[in-house]
This record gives C-alpha cells, structure tokens and sequence, in this order.
C-alpha cells in the first residue's frame, strides 16, 4: 500500500528552539508568528512538561493564549507578512512582562523570519525586566538539534553565569530536553545515582530547571553529556569560557547495567568520588533481574533470540542495542536513527551492529522488517500495525499513542532496566 | 570603526558613489570593506576592476555551512579594499530581502567586524522595500546613513522612503548624515533638492555632477578617484569621504507625509478621492460573470485572529484521499506540525480502541524541505525534484499544497502542473500558510479544488445510494458516528457511495454524483459551507438533516430517510426499538436527577440533544451562555421557552459571578476546571457529539449515577498538596 512508502515527518530546527526554551522552568516562549506554529507547540509542551492544572481554554482566554496556557503568539496573518509584526509583539511583550518569567525568548516562525522584523530593537524598546533574547531565524529544514543547540546557546548568552566558584564534586547534566520520552523521571533517576556517590547536579539546562538555576552552571565541576547530539556544543563553550572539562560516557546513555555502571565509573573516576553505593543498588536489580529472566527463560526460552527494532536518537539507539544484544541475547531487526548517522553513538552503533553480524539492520525498513519488541515512537508504531506487524511496541520516543504515564517511568539506570525488563517479558507473552 | 550606509534608489548611481568613496578612504591608507547588497551584484565592479566576483548567496547555496569560510568571499580590490557581494535571486523568483538578511547572518557568524576595519560601507537597494533590505539600518550595523539621491521625482520620493525605514529603527538615537546629490542635469532638480533637504533637515553633504568622467572610468573598470585623482570630483569625494567619516552631528530622521512630498517638495499637482469614479461591473455580473464565489471561513468573514493555518485545514483533508500524496511545499517544520495533527487521531484510535486508521496512521504526506537558499533563489526547482521523486509511486494524485514561506516569497507553484500525465494529476492548492486564512478555510478551500478537478458532473445518480459529507476528520466521535449511520443505511437497504471526505479514494471522488442522496455529518458552518457549495456548483440534493444526535433528531433523521427512500416500515422499527430503550433509560434515571439545576457554558452551538434529555429528565435547564466559537457562528435550539436564562455571545468573564448567583447541581462546559468551586458536579460537553439515539443519555446516565450514590471526589481536597510538591 503506497502509503507504507511514507516517512514519520520528524520535528525540525523550529520545534528545537522552542522546546528549548520552554524546558526551562519559568521560561516564556513568545512566537512571532501564526497560530498555526502556535497551537501544536503549545499542546506539546504543556502535555510533556505540564505546568497548569487544566484543559480549560477559558482559563487562558486573554490575548495571545488562544485558550492554551503557553506560548503566546503574535498571530500574524496575510497583513503582518506586508507590514511587518512590531506592533503586536510590543503589545504581547508588555502584556508578558507582568508575569514573573524568568527569561523570555521571541522567536520567528519560519514566515516571520522572512520579512526581516528587527526583534531585539523591539525587545529592547519594550524594556522587560526579565532578562530576555531573540532567535530570527532557527533555519529552515534544519535538525531538531541544530535549533536546540543554537537557542541554549542564546540562553547562555542572556543568563549569564553569576558565580565561577567550582563546587567540589559536582556536575551538570547536558542533552535533557522535553521532547524526550519521561525526559523527567530519567533525569531524576540520574540525579539519584549520582546521589549515592556524594555527586550533586548543579543544573540541567532545558529540562526543568529555573533560569536561575542555569545561572549557576559554571560552578559545576565536571559536565557530563548525556546526549550529545543536543549537548556537546554547551560543553564545549562551557570548557572554553569557563574550563569545566566534559565527559561523554563512552557506553552512551545509562541504559541498560553495562552503560549504567560504566557511566557511575567514569563520573566518579574524573570526580574522585565513590562509586560503590551506587554500584550495589545496581546489583541488587541484577539479582531482582535474574530471577525473572531465569523463571522465564525456563519456560519459554525467551527473550533470547526474539526479534527487536528500534527508531530513537543515536545516543538512545545505541545504549539500548547493547543491552538487548549482549545482555538479553535478543536479535536486531531494524535500528532507525532519527538524529543523523554522523554522530559518534551512531558510528558506534553501526560498529556494534557490523561486529555482531547485524549490520545490515541499520538499513532495513522499520515498519515491514519482521519483529517482536518494537521501541520506537507512536507514530512508528501505529504504521506496523498498519503494515500488520504484531508486536509488542514500548515507547522511547516521541509522539506517544497517548498513554498516560501516572506513575513515574524511567529508562536509566536499574529502575530504567526493571521497567524495559518488563515491557519486553511481557510483551513477548502476547505474541503468537 | 565607522559603518556607513548609504541608500539609494535602484540605478541613480549610489554603487559608483559608494566605490569612490571606498577608494578615496582606502587612499589615504585606511582599511576599508565593501559589501554590495543588491541582487546585481555589482557594487565592488570597480573596485576589482571590473571581475565578477562570487556572490555570498551563491557561495551559501553551494557549500555546506560547516565549510564556510570568508577566504572564500571577501576579495582583495583596488588599494588593498574588502570587496563582498550579497548576489540574490534572478528578478521574479524568491525573496532578495531575505539574501540580505542571510548575508548578513553569515558574515556575523564568520566574525568579519573582527578583522580590524576602519569603516564598512554597506551599498545599499533602492528604497526600503522589505525587513531584508532595512538590516543595514539595524543598531547593531551602520552608526550613520547617507542617501544618495538625484533631483528627480522618483529619486526623492525613495529618499523619504529610505528615511521612513530609518525613522522606524531609530527611536532613541539619530542616525542620518545627510544627503548626497549625483545630479542628472534636469530642469528644476536643484530646486527640488533643496526644497528636501530643508523640509527633512539633512543636509546636502555634496553635490556631484554629470561628467564624461564618470563615463570613462567605468568604461576602463576604475573608480573615478583611481583614474583621474587629480580632478575636482576626484577631490570632492575625498572631501566627502573625510565628511563622513569624522562627522560628529547626525540628524533624526523626519519623513515626510507623502502629500505633502509631493506638493510642497516636488511642486506635484494631487487630488485626492474627489473625482474619481468606481467602474460599474454590474452589467458583467447579470451576464452570470461572478467576481467573488470562494466560500470564506466565519474567521475570514469576522475578522476574528486567525484559528490554525490553510495550509493545515486544506492538508488535513486532501491527506483523506488515499490513493493520492501530499506535498507540502515548504520548510519541515510546517509539514511536521501538520503531520503530527493529522496523525493523532491515528495513535488516539489505535490506543482507545484498537483501531487503525490508514489515513491517520500514515498519512501520505511529504515535505520539498525549502531551505535557506530556496528562500532566497526560490524553491520551485526543488518542488519539481520531489514531485519527481513521489511520481514514483504511482499515486492516482498528488496535492501541492503551499505554505507561509513559499507564498511570501512568491513561488509560482503552477511551474510544476506539466509534470502532469494520464497516471498522476497534480492538483496545487494555494493556501500559503495562512495567508489565505484560518484552519477551517484550508478545509473548505480543499473541499472546492478537490471537486473541480475530480468530479465528474456528468456521472448518473443510482438509486439507493447516498454520500457521506463533511465528516470531521480529527474527531473522535467520527468513527462511532459514521457506524451508528452505516447501521441504519445497512437496515435500510441504501449503499454509501463516496465520504466527500474522509477516508475515500480518487475513483469515489470523480463518481460522486452517483450519490443519489447526500448527507451531511455536522450542520456547523463548515458543513453549511460544503452542503452549499455542493449544492450550487453541482445540484446535490441533500437531506435536511445532518447526521442526528440524541433520541429526537435521530428519529425525524431515520424516518425521514425511509420516506426518502420509501422504507417506512423498516425505519419506523428502528425508532420504535431505539425509543423504547431510550423511554426505559429515561424512567430509571429520572427519579435521581428530576428538579436538578443545569447550568451550560459551551463552545458548542447544537446542544438540543443535551437539552431534550434534561427535558425528558425533568430537570430545570437553568442557564445557557453559548460562547464565541472559531468553527460556528449560530446558536439554535426549539427548547427557547424551557431555558430560563439564555445568553448568546456569552462573556466568559461573568463565569464565576454566574455560577454563584445560579447555584446549579451540575455545570456543562466543554472542558472542566478545577479552580471553579462549588457543591454542584461538573460534566464536559463533547465538541463533535457521538450520532445516535442514545447521546444524550450517554451523559445523563453519568450524572445520574453520581447523584445516586451520593458520590464525593475527594482528591479535589488535595490542591494545597499539590501546590506544596509540585507548583
């Protein structure tokens, strides 16, 4: 069916620098542009990082809401594109400024960005408080992570860092966003292993900190890159302009106990800290583990050799690809990259898989390439279903088919294990 | 470092001043850089002695950006001066503005200002024709402003353009230096010079005339200063390029009101609004020639903020033809966003219930991805590849539907129509964003270009058949809806021809008049647009009903269509089957919730279904406030005189006010809201209603249970924990 041919139409530098500002606790995104930007971006980040208590629009019935309770917008219609947008970003800029954020960005639409309306000439005669930026032009067709890494550039810029005074063992944690899948609870769930070795986390910019919060970031020891695809770049500056020097654990995401521990080792080694708290609340989920592997593989035989696919970012990708090869001796079907094959979790995937036997899985089409477990995101799985695959699909990314996650989920560390753990052992159960 | 503007309008000679002044700098041993921001690219000629150089857009749209370098733009001119050229598009295609813009963008990230210049001149278009060509102008470019001008009408009504532009940037600060008059030798024009530059307040920082030995030195590809500098032009400009550089006082911008240019400054004769008569097309119009028959969205027509985009109205439904592809010409983002719209319903279906809605789970929709250079050099050629490139698959259609970016910068999406062939056509459908207008006006725009190029007129009605029209294709309720509709047209012995449109295909749409019978989903405006536009374009016949919701409708609808039809007796069992259920329900629940206080506050403009159920229930229908609504703009109901307080146009401000001087037991709205307190239950109303007999009871039976169990939400008693954990 022709329709199979058709690729998930991933978000781009637009919805990068927008989620990366709107990921900052009491940031304010102000969209230059038409509702039609507006809309979606707002469902979006107030269902992924939920600040208010209600769907109620009348409760956002002023101005620039459309009954939504972020990012207000400029509305710009045919009119504004021929006589410039000024007039109404000054007056949603100052009906904004009464509302305590603590950083506000106006950033273009891709039709606003054309007509060339001067924004920080406009911010700077509106006078806010708040400190505050601009982004003209996020770029067209560019990648979800050329916007999120060129707007924490510009938070960087309009927060400056108000104390250079390292805090001994400490980090911050860089490549969170909101538009990644329990983005909350897998940050937690670092923040709780680092915990266990005296680490603490300064900040982690974009994923629900304060712009305060932010303000501190050079006081953090070391930085620990958890996506670096989203945050090498802020790294990088941060080691040029301030000498924090930055890790990326060479294992990826703590995903799986390989990368977990790895990623406890290699913090603690360049922090001097003790890693063994952490390392046995890791064995004891080992232990938790394997007596559910061992009483399932007694009857059934599985999970190994069950066939898996996966769509997510590189980092994701290739933490997950491990464990399920090496610890769950589960076989790859498909591993679709959605962030570039460029980047060095996606090298180190390709390796991986080339070294295993399974190169040719980064080639296969995802929704027709047979499979039993699916971690990918709604959108992927509904297309095999339609192609009239029958899997057990677990969402690593986003958008979600919509299940409401009441209870905290996570795909780091020991509890991000026991859950993958039991989505896959019962996942396979319904299969035929 | 001085950065220095000067502007002026297209061919009165501002590259060949703006060069001589370059060089009589860069004479005197100053380091000096140029940059031509004008599509023709050739304000540096004569500084490089007349070589071509490449332009930075050109450059841009060749190298990717991890590989740009200034080596690669900035060239060595005569005296040691930095030459750089913007370039732009061929005239008529893209947007130039957008060149400077980019530009500009470039050069910054490359951190020209760091190469120790002592000034940049910035030779700049003709007036200030767009946000891209004003970028010179912004704080953080030229500290001064210099407009070069000739005594000419049109020369001097661009300088007070120019100034405008100025006007508009410089709120705190005054950035004008003046004028520099390059004289053409026609009559008055001195005068008229003056007369300007007494009226704006600038004064003329030099006056240039017309000499041979402008012509020469062009002739031989060199600045006037470079060839002949011993002349008194040649000491003129050093003159000037001194003037300029160490002028102190700069002057506020002070435009002048267009009459008042033209009759105290250039002496022009204007006569506004007097005599001039419209032209009278009233005959043309009794000849059948119609002027406007596009069907406007209630947005459009209101003049209300627009609600959503066309581009996403319109993609929403051509992606409901499933043997057709969707392009959408533009950057991703645009696609995304939509894509993600329409493919909620698909993830919201699979996860509810199970079911998997090919158009909504796979939308065949894929973006011609317009990057930076297509904005500049258009994006038609792309369009073209990927038109190309979609043909492949062989699709029975292929939409082009366009976006904000492509519509302002003007490609002409037709180019791309003579890819058509026997197997594929290609429909464009204009919606450019939403500059065409709101979400709702894509939608009917689809409905209209999707039936003048699809149907055909001449195809027979059969008897026994009906179609399906308007369905909403985001909504929840379409599936059950469309069932509950199936089921009885199944009873009833009528075949469904084609859903115009929804889930259909290219072959369905062309034999729609095979429909003997069209029924319409929703009587909302956009359904009344459709039924409208069917009915005189193409003489539908349509019931007067749209699909029924709750136990009355649905009975006049059912029995309607079995007269229509002449299936009485099979219709009128339906009733009596449905009813008798819908009588029992009523009798069980009616002891609970008669006498209770309802009170509604709704989006929704068809709440009769909501209301003959409260009726049935004997319950007091105490207040209505109906508020404004994007997708409808008419109120109706027969229940007038049971509705004690009605309030259309509903101020939604007088919410909470309204709800303590009514004290209703249960409060509809369309979503509900913790922070309105009281004793009374809160239900939500759905935006598109389930069809069917049993509706409205589906609702009451709620509330029904709730009153009769007596039943508390006690987690409403936990906000303060939650302000303390989470807020």
């Amino acid at each position: 069916m022709m329709q199979h041919c058709m690729k998930n139409i991933t978000p781009d530098s637009l919805t990068g620098a927008i989620f990366a500002v709107e990921g900052i606790r009491d940031a304010c995104v102000v969209l230059n542009g038409p509702t039609g930007c507006k809309l979606y971006h707002s469902a979006v980040s107030d269902g992924q990082y939920s600040r208010c208590l209600s769907f109620d629009p009348l409760e956002f019935a002023e101005e620039f809401y459309f009954g939504q309770p972020r990012i207000p917008a400029t509305y710009l219609d045919g009119y504004d594109y021929v006589y410039g947008s000024g007039e109404k970003l000054i007056r949603v800029l100052k009906s904004i400024s009464s509302k305590d954020y603590g950083l506000i960005a106006v950033i273009n639409s891709p039709g606003a960005a054309l007509i060339g309306d001067d924004l920080p000439q406009i911010l700077k005669q509106t006078l806010l408080a708040a400190p505050c930026f601009a982004i003209e032009n996020t770029g067209y067709s560019g990648s979800f992570a050329e916007g999120y890494q060129n707007a924490l550039d510009k938070i960087f810029e309009a927060l400056p860092a108000n104390s250079t005074q390292t805090v001994k063992k400490s980090v911050n944690l860089l490549g969170f966003h909101i538009y990644q899948k329990h983005f909350e609870y897998n940050l937690k769930t670092i923040k709780k292993m680092l915990a266990l070795c005296g680490i603490r986390v300064i900040t982690s910019p974009c994923a629900g900190d304060t712009a305060e919060k932010i303000t501190h970031r050079a006081e953090a020891e070391l930085n620990v890159v958890i996506y670096p695809e989203y945050g090498e770049r802020a790294a990088k500056q941060m080691q040029k302009q301030y000498g924090i020097p930055y890790i990326i654990p060479t294992q990826g995401a703590p995903i799986g106990f390989e990368a977990a521990e790895n990623f406890i080792l290699e913090v603690c080694k360049k922090l001097n800290a003790e890693s063994s708290r952490a390392l046995e609340e890791l064995d004891k989920v080992r232990a938790r583990a394997y007596l559910f592997l061992a009483r399932y593989s007694s009857l059934l035989g599985l999970p190994k050799g069950a066939l898996y696919s996966i769509c997510a970012d590189s980092s994701t990708a290739y933490a997950l690809t491990k464990w399920l090869s090496t610890y769950l001796g589960m076989i790859p079907s498909a591993v679709v990259v959605t962030n570039g094959t460029e980047g060095i979790f996606a090298k180190k995937l390709r390796t991986f898989l080339k070294d295993i036997g399974y190169g040719e899985a980064m080639n296969n089409p995802i929704a027709t390439s047979p499979a039993h477990i699916v971690f990918a995101d709604g959108n992927t799985l509904a297309q095999m279903r339609l192609a009239g695959q029958r899997v057990g699909g677990v969402e690593v990314s986003l958008p979600s088919l919509g299940y409401m996650d009441v209870m905290p989920k996570t795909f780091f560390g020991g509890e991000g294990v026991l859950f993958l753990l039991e989505q896959i052992l019962n996942g396979l159960r319904f299969l035929e | 470092m001085a950065e220095i503007a000067l502007y002026g309008k297209g061919g009165i000679g501002k590259s060949t001043i703006s060069a001589n002044i370059s060089a009589a700098l860069a004479q005197r041993g100053k380091r000096i850089l140029q940059i031509g921001c004008d599509p023709k690219h050739d304000s540096t000629r004569l500084l490089l002695h007349g070589e071509l150089i490449e332009t930075v857009l050109s450059y841009m749209k060749r190298t990717p950006p991890d590989q740009y370098r200034l080596h690669d733009v900035v060239y060595e001119g005569v005296y040691g001066i930095h030459c750089v050229e913007a370039g732009g598009p061929e005239p008529g295609v893209g947007c130039a503005g957008r060149g400077i813009l980019t530009t500009f963008e470039m050069l910054e990230r490359l951190h020209i200002k760091d190469y120790c210049y002592d000034s940049i001149i910035y030779d700049v278009l003709g007036d200030v024709v767009c946000g891209g060509f004003a970028v010179p102008l912004r704080r953080e470019y030229a500290d001064r402003v210099y407009i070069i001008t000739s005594g000419e009408f049109m020369s001097i009504y661009a300088a007070n353009n120019i100034l405008r532009g100025l006007k508009n940037y410089d709120t705190e600060k005054s950035r004008a230096g003046g004028l520099i008059f390059n004289a053409r030798g026609i009559a008055d024009e001195q005068e008229n010079i003056k007369r300007f530059s007494e009226a704006v307040g600038l004064p003329v920082l030099m006056q240039f005339p017309r000499s041979d030995l402008f012509t020469n030195s062009e002739k031989e590809n060199r600045c006037l200063v470079e060839k002949y500098p011993d002349t008194d032009i040649a000491a003129d400009f050093l003159d000037l390029a001194n003037t300029i550089t160490n002028q102190s006082i700069l002057y506020q911008a002070k435009p002048l009101p267009d009459e008042i240019l033209e009759q105290k400054v250039l002496n022009a004769k204007v006569f506004r609004g007097a005599a001039a008569k419209t032209v009278d097309f009233s005959v043309a119009e009794k000849e059948g020639k119609k002027q406007n028959n596009i069907i406007y969205s209630k947005n459009l027509i209101s003049r209300e903020p627009l609600s959503g985009c066309a581009f996403s109205g319109a993609m929403s439904i051509c992606a409901q033809v499933q043997d057709a592809i969707c392009v959408a010409h533009g950057p991703v983002s645009c696609a995304h966003i939509t894509y993600q719209s329409i493919t909620s319903l698909g993830r919201k279906m699979l996860l509810e219930r199970g079911l998997v809605l090919p158009a909504s789970v796979a939308p065949a929709v894929v973006s011609s991805e317009m990057r930076e250079s297509m904005m500049i050099f258009g994006g038609t050629e792309e369009l073209r590849r990927k038109i190309i490139e979609v043909k492949k698959q062989k699709p029975k259609v292929i939409f082009v539907l366009t976006t904000c970016p492509s519509g302002i910068i003007g490609d002409d999406v037709g180019m791309v129509l003579n890819l058509e062939d026997d197997c594929t056509k290609i429909i464009p459908i204009l919606t450019d964003g939403n500059i065409q207008g709101d979400y709702l006006q894509g939608i009917l725009m689809a409905y209209q270009e999707i039936a003048h190029n699809l149907v055909d007129k001449n195809v027979e009605a059969e008897e026994y058949t009906v179609n399906i029209i308007a369905e909403k294709t985001v909504a929840t309720a379409t599936h059950p809806s469309f069932n509950f509709v199936k089921e009885v047209l199944d009873t009833l012995g009528i075949a469904i021809n084609c859903r115009y449109l929804y889930k259909t295909d290219s072959n369905a749409i062309k034999n729609l008049m095979r429909g003997k019978l069209n029924l319409l989903a929703y009587e909302d405006y956009m359904g009344r647009a459709v039924k409208k536009f069917l009915q005189e374009e193409y003489g539908a016949l349509f019931m007067d009903m749209a699909f029924p919701v709750g136990v009355s409708q649905s009975a006049e609808w059912v029995r309607w269509l079995g007269r229509f039809f002449s299936r009485s007796d099979e219709a009128e069992r339906i009733v009596a089957r449905q009813e008798e259920r819908y009588w029992d329900e009523i009798k069980r629940i009616r002891p609970i919730l008669q006498g209770k206080k309802l009170m509604i506050i709704t989006y929704s403009h068809q709440i009769d279904w909501i209301l003959k159920t409260a009726i049935d229930l004997k319950m007091e229908i105490s207040f209505i406030g109906v508020l404004n609504y994007s997708q409808d703009d008419l109120f109706q109901t027969e229940f007038t005189t049971e509705i004690k307080e009605l309030n259309i146009e509903y101020d939604i401000r007088n919410r909470k006010k309204d709800i303590a001087r009514m004290q209703p037991d249960i409060l509809l709205s369309n979503y509900s809201n913790t922070d309105l307190t009281g004793s009374f239950f809160t239900d939500t109303i759905p935006l598109c209603p389930q069809a069917g007999f049993l509706s409205g009871l589906s609702l009451a039976g709620r509330w029904g249970e709730f009153f009769r169990m007596n039943l508390k939400e006690g987690w409403k008693d936990d906000a303060a924990l939650y302000e303390k954990y989470n807020a």
